[in-house]
C-alpha cells in the first residue's frame, strides 16, 4: 500500500495551458509537450514519431 | 577516417536511401551529386539493377526483422528516379511492399525534380503507396537560377505542371522542398510554394563547407531571408507545415528535430547505391571526394556492419559529437550544429561548427522570442481535497474544464499535423483547409465562440476517432462552420453529411441534404441562418434541407443541452437512441425537471458541480423492462447518457452518478492517480466482471454518490433506500480498502483515496434498520459468492 498523507499545495499537470496559446501555434506547438498531452488521452497515440534526424533531401 | 568513438550498441537504420538512377535529366548547378567534390557517380551503373534491388530489400528486411522495426521509411531517389520508368519503379516498390517482415510498416516515397512525371507514373505510385515529394527553388525567376536543363533550358513549366498533377492526386502530394538562394525575393519564394498547396514544405541551405563556403552578402543573410518568410508565415496563420521552423520549435520545447538539417538525434539513415554500395548520408559528397564511402556493399554485408562504421557512428553521438563552441552554445539543443557535411574543414574535419552557425544561431533565437512556451495546468491541493471526497463546485469543475480546454486544442493541433503527416489525410487536408483557417480566423476574433464550441463533448470524441482512422476528418468543416454560426460569422465552407443531415456541433442539423459523391455539400451560413447551397440560382426552387436548432432541457435557471442529433453522440455502452418525437421531448423536459429539482432539494452539494460542468444529457435507446441504462463516455467531457427511466428519481440518481465518472475522467486526463497493472483485475462489487484497477477506481468515485443519494434518500422513500444504502457504504467502503491495498496507486492516487475514505468512514456508524442491514449483507455475499463461481 502506497500511503501519502500530505501532497503538495498544487499538483501539476502533465497537461500544458494551451488555453491562451493561438490556435495557429498550437498547430505546430509539436515537440514533447504535445505528444505527452496525446498519449495522456490518446495511449495508442499516433504521435509516435521515432526521434531520429530525417533525411532531408526528401520530403 | 574516425576510430569507432564509443564501444556502444548500433543505432538500427530506419531509413533508407535507394539510388535507382544515378543520372539526371536536370544540370541544376547546386546540386550535391555532381557538382561538389565527390564525382564517384561517373563509375556507378546507371540503374539500379534487379539484383542489387533483391539484395537491398533482403538487407532491410533482415535489419527490420532484427531490430523488430515497426516501420521502415524508404526513399526512392537519385540523380532523377523517374529515370529510371515507371515499370521498374513498380517493380522495385512491389518487392519492398512484399520483403518487410510482418509489422513493419512501410513509408515509401519518391522525390524528383518532377519534369517527367505524368499520370502514368503516378498510377503506379498510387498502387504502391509511394508519396512523391518535388524540388521547386520557388517562382520562375527564383526556380530558373540554378533548376535549369544541361541546355539552359528552364525546367519550371514542366515542375508546375507535375504538381498540378499531384494536386488532382493529393492523397500522393508529399511536399516541396527549396533550396535557399539569398539572390531570390524571400516573399516571392514563399508566396508561389504556398499557392501550390503542398501539404509539407522545407527550406534547405545551400550545401557548403567552410572550404567551400556559400555565397554571403551579409554575416547573417540566410538567417535574415529564412526571417523574412517565418514572420510572414506567422502572420498568414501558417498555411503549410514547414519542417524546419517545425523542427526549431519542437527542439526549443525539448521535442525532437523533424530533420537532419538540425537538432542532436542520432542519424539512422543508410545509402545503397545503383551499383549496390552502401553510403553514408549522400550529402557528404559536398566534402571531399569519397567522403560518404563506407567501402561495404548489399551483396556482402548486413546493415548491422554498416550502422558499425565509425562515419556512421559519429553522426550518433549527439553532444559529444560536436566542437566545443558548440556544446557551449545556448541554442546547441535546436541547432545540433547543423546538417553533419556543412560542418567541414580540411585538417579539423567535422570538428567544427556549421558553416551557416551564425545564421542558424540567429535564425533559432529569432523563432524562440516569438513562440509561446505555456505554463501547465495545476490542480490546487483544496481543489484535489474536495474532488477525492466526491463532490467539487463550480470552481473545482473550472479547473477540470479549463483542461479539456487546452486538450480539445491539442487534438486539432494533432489533427492538422496528422492530416499534413499522413498519406491518408492528404485528403482531409484539402477537405479541411478552409476550415482550419476559418477556425484560426474565429480563434483570433472570437475566441469565445471557438471555446464555446470545442467544449461539446462529442467534439473531442470525434477528434479521437479521427486520429485513430476511425472518423472523417472532413467534420472539421462542420465543427468550423458551428463556431461561424456562434460567432455571428457569415461563412461558405463544404462540410460533411452524414444520413442526409449536416450537423453543427451545438448548433443544430440541417436535415435533407443531398451530399455529393465524397460525401460533401456545400454550407452557407448567412445572417445567422445556415442553408445548404446546392447551385441554384436566386429565385429557382429553395433547396429542401431543413434547420433544426438543438434542443434544450431546463429547469429552475439550469439548462442542458438535449444531444439527439450529434453523429458522434454514439459513443456510449448502449446505443444512443435516434431524434427524439416532440412527445418524448417532453417527456424528457418533465423528467429532467422533476429530477434536478430533487437534486437541488435532497443532493444540494452536488448542484453547483452539475451545473458548471452537465452540459449534455444524450438520450440512449430504451432499456430492458425492469433495467436502467446510463453512460458516460471518457472522451465526452460534461456528457451524461441515460434511457429515460421511469421516475424522475431515478434519473436524479442516474446523472450524480455518472457525472462522479465525468468529474474522474477530467482528473485522470490531468493527474496519474495510479500505476499500470500489467492487466491485473479485481473484483467490483457492482459488476459482473473482474475490473482493471482503473475502472474499480472509476466504480468507486462513482459509489460515493450513489451511496450518498441512497443515503438522502432513506428519509424520503425507506424503500429500497435504506437497504441500497445500506449495501453501497459497505461494498464502497470494501473497494475502496482494495484500491489502497492495491501497490498500484501513485503517491497523488494513494492520497486521493485517502480522502474518498474519508467520506464513506462516516456513513459506516450510521443507524441503519437491522433488517435492511441484513438484506444488505445478504445481496452483497451473493453478489460476491457468484462473482468466484
Amino acid at each position: 500500500m502506497n500511503a501519502v498523507e500530505e501532497i503538495p499545495s498544487e499538483i501539476t499537470s502533465e497537461l500544458k495551458d494551451l488555453r491562451h496559446v493561438a490556435l495557429s501555434e498550437v498547430q505546430e506547438y509539436g515537440g514533447a509537450d504535445l505528444g505527452d498531452m496525446l498519449r495522456r488521452v490518446l495511449p495508442d497515440s499516433p504521435d509516435t514519431r521515432v526521434g531520429v534526424a530525417a533525411f532531408q533531401s526528401s520530403i | 577516417m574516425l576510430d569507432r568513438p564509443f564501444d556502444r550498441p548500433i543505432v538500427p537504420f530506419r531509413q533508407f536511401v535507394l539510388k535507382v538512377h544515378s543520372r539526371c535529366d536536370l544540370a541544376c548547378d547546386h546540386c550535391y551529386v555532381y557538382e561538389h567534390a565527390d564525382q564517384s557517380w561517373r563509375d556507378r551503373p546507371k540503374v539500379m539493377s534487379p539484383v542489387t534491388v533483391t539484395a537491398a530489400v533482403a538487407r532491410i528486411s533482415e535489419h527490420a526483422r532484427r531490430h523488430r522495426l515497426d516501420e521502415a521509411h524508404v526513399v526512392l531517389h537519385g540523380g532523377e528516379p523517374l529515370l529510371a520508368g515507371p515499370a521498374r519503379l513498380a517493380a522495385i516498390a512491389a518487392e519492398l511492399r512484399a520483403g518487410l517482415p510482418e509489422g513493419c510498416a512501410l513509408d515509401l516515397r519518391v522525390h524528383t525534380n518532377g519534369v517527367l512525371l505524368n499520370d502514368r507514373f503516378l498510377d503506379v505510385f498510387a498502387e504502391h503507396g509511394v508519396r512523391v515529394g518535388i524540388s521547386l527553388d520557388g517562382d520562375r525567376a527564383a526556380n530558373d537560377r540554378h533548376r535549369r536543363y544541361a541546355d539552359g533550358r528552364s525546367s519550371y513549366d514542366q515542375v508546375v505542371r507535375a504538381i498540378g498533377l499531384l494536386r488532382g492526386r493529393p492523397e500522393l502530394y508529399g511536399g516541396i522542398l527549396c533550396t535557399i538562394d539569398v539572390a531570390n525575393d524571400p516573399i516571392r519564394v514563399y508566396e508561389a510554394l504556398v499557392d501550390l498547396e503542398p501539404p509539407r514544405v522545407d527550406f534547405l541551405l545551400p550545401h557548403a563547407t567552410w572550404d567551400a563556403p556559400p555565397p554571403r552578402p551579409t554575416g547573417t543573410a540566410y538567417a535574415d531571408w529564412l526571417i523574412t518568410i517565418f514572420d510572414r508565415w506567422q502572420a498568414d496563420g501558417r498555411p503549410v507545415y514547414v519542417r524546419l521552423f517545425d523542427s526549431i520549435e519542437s527542439t526549443s520545447r525539448g521535442g525532437p528535430s523533424r530533420t537532419e538539417a538540425i537538432g542532436l538525434e542520432p542519424s539512422s539513415l543508410v545509402v545503397i547505391e545503383t551499383d549496390g554500395s552502401y553510403e553514408q548520408v549522400d550529402s557528404l559528397k559536398v566534402a571531399y571526394d569519397s567522403a560518404p564511402a563506407t567501402g561495404q556493399h548489399v551483396l556482402r554485408d548486413s546493415l548491422d556492419e554498416v550502422a558499425a562504421h565509425p562515419g556512421v557512428i559519429a553522426r550518433q553521438l549527439g553532444l559529444d559529437g560536436l566542437a566545443e563552441q558548440c556544446r557551449a552554445c545556448p541554442v546547441v539543443d535546436s541547432c545540433g550544429g547543423g546538417l553533419y557535411p556543412h560542418r567541414y574543414r580540411s585538417g579539423s574535419g567535422f570538428s567544427n561548427p556549421s558553416v551557416f552557425c551564425s545564421d542558424l544561431f540567429t535564425l533559432i533565437t529569432h523563432v524562440r522570442d516569438r513562440i509561446t512556451m505555456p505554463a501547465a495546468h495545476a490542480l490546487p491541493h483544496a481543489a484535489l481535497r474536495t474532488l477525492a471526497s466526491g463532490m467539487g463546485g463550480a470552481e473545482e469543475i473550472g479547473h477540470l474544464a479549463a483542461g479539456q480546454a487546452s486538450l480539445a486544442r491539442a487534438l486539432l493541433a494533432a489533427l492538422r499535423r496528422d492530416a499534413a503527416d499522413r498519406a491518408a489525410g492528404r485528403a482531409a487536408e484539402r477537405l479541411s483547409r478552409p476550415a482550419w483557417d476559418l477556425l484560426t480566423e474565429i480563434d483570433a476574433t472570437n475566441r469565445d465562440a471557438l471555446d464555446a464550441t470545442l467544449a461539446h463533448p462529442y467534439v473531442r470524441a470525434w477528434a479521437v476517432s479521427c486520429l485513430r482512422g476511425e472518423a472523417r476528418p472532413g467534420y472539421l468543416a462542420n465543427l468550423a462552420a458551428a463556431a461561424a454560426l456562434r460567432a455571428g460569422l457569415d461563412a461558405k465552407l463544404e462540410v460533411e453529411v452524414v444520413d442526409g443531415a449536416v450537423h453543427l456541433p451545438g448548433q443544430g442539423t440541417l436535415t435533407g441534404a443531398a451530399a455529393r459523391h465524397d460525401g460533401t455539400a456545400t454550407l452557407v451560413i448567412e445572417d445567422g441562418r445556415p442553408r445548404i447551397d446546392d447551385g441554384r440560382a436566386a429565385g429557382d426552387a429553395p433547396a429542401q434541407a431543413c434547420w433544426r436548432p438543438a434542443r434544450r432541457l431546463t429547469s429552475r435557471g439550469f439548462s442542458v443541452l438535449l444531444e439527439d442529433a450529434d453523429p458522434h453522440r454514439d459513443c456510449h455502452q448502449w446505443p444512443a437512441a435516434s431524434r427524439l418525437t416532440e412527445a418524448d421531448l417532453a417527456a424528457w423536459q418533465e423528467r429532467f425537471d422533476e429530477a434536478w429539482r430533487l437534486i437541488e432539494a435532497d443532493l444540494p452539494a452536488y448542484a453547483p458541480g452539475l451545473r458548471a460542468g452537465l452540459s449534455t444529457l444524450t438520450p440512449l435507446a430504451p432499456a430492458p423492462p425492469g433495467r436502467d441504462v446510463s453512460s458516460t463516455a471518457r472522451h465526452a467531457f460534461g456528457a451524461v447518457a441515460a434511457a429515460l427511466p421511469e421516475d424522475p428519481a431515478t434519473l436524479a440518481l442516474l446523472i450524480v452518478h455518472e457525472f462522479q465518472h465525468v468529474k474522474l475522467g477530467a482528473i485522470l486526463d490531468m493527474l496519474d492517480l495510479h500505476e499500470e497493472t500489467g492487466g491485473r483485475l479485481y473484483y467490483a462489487p457492482w459488476r459482473e466482471d473482474p475490473r482493471p484497477l482503473e475502472g474499480l477506481l472509476q466504480g468507486t468515485y462513482a459509489h460515493l454518490a450513489v451511496t450518498d443519494f441512497w443515503r438522502v434518500r432513506r428519509h424520503a422513500a425507506p424503500d429500497p433506500a435504506e437497504r441500497e444504502f445500506a449495501r453501497w457504504r459497505g461494498q464502497t467502503a470494501e473497494a475502496v480498502e482494495t484500491l489502497a491495498a492495491s501497490g498500484a496507486l501513485t503517491p497523488v492516487g494513494a492520497w486521493f483515496v485517502a480522502r474518498m475514505r474519508e467520506t464513506v468512514a462516516p456513513w459506516l456508524e450510521e443507524p441503519v434498520a437491522e433488517a435492511a442491514d441484513k438484506a444488505a449483507e445478504r445481496a452483497a455475499r451473493a453478489h460476491s459468492d457468484a462473482f468466484r463461481r
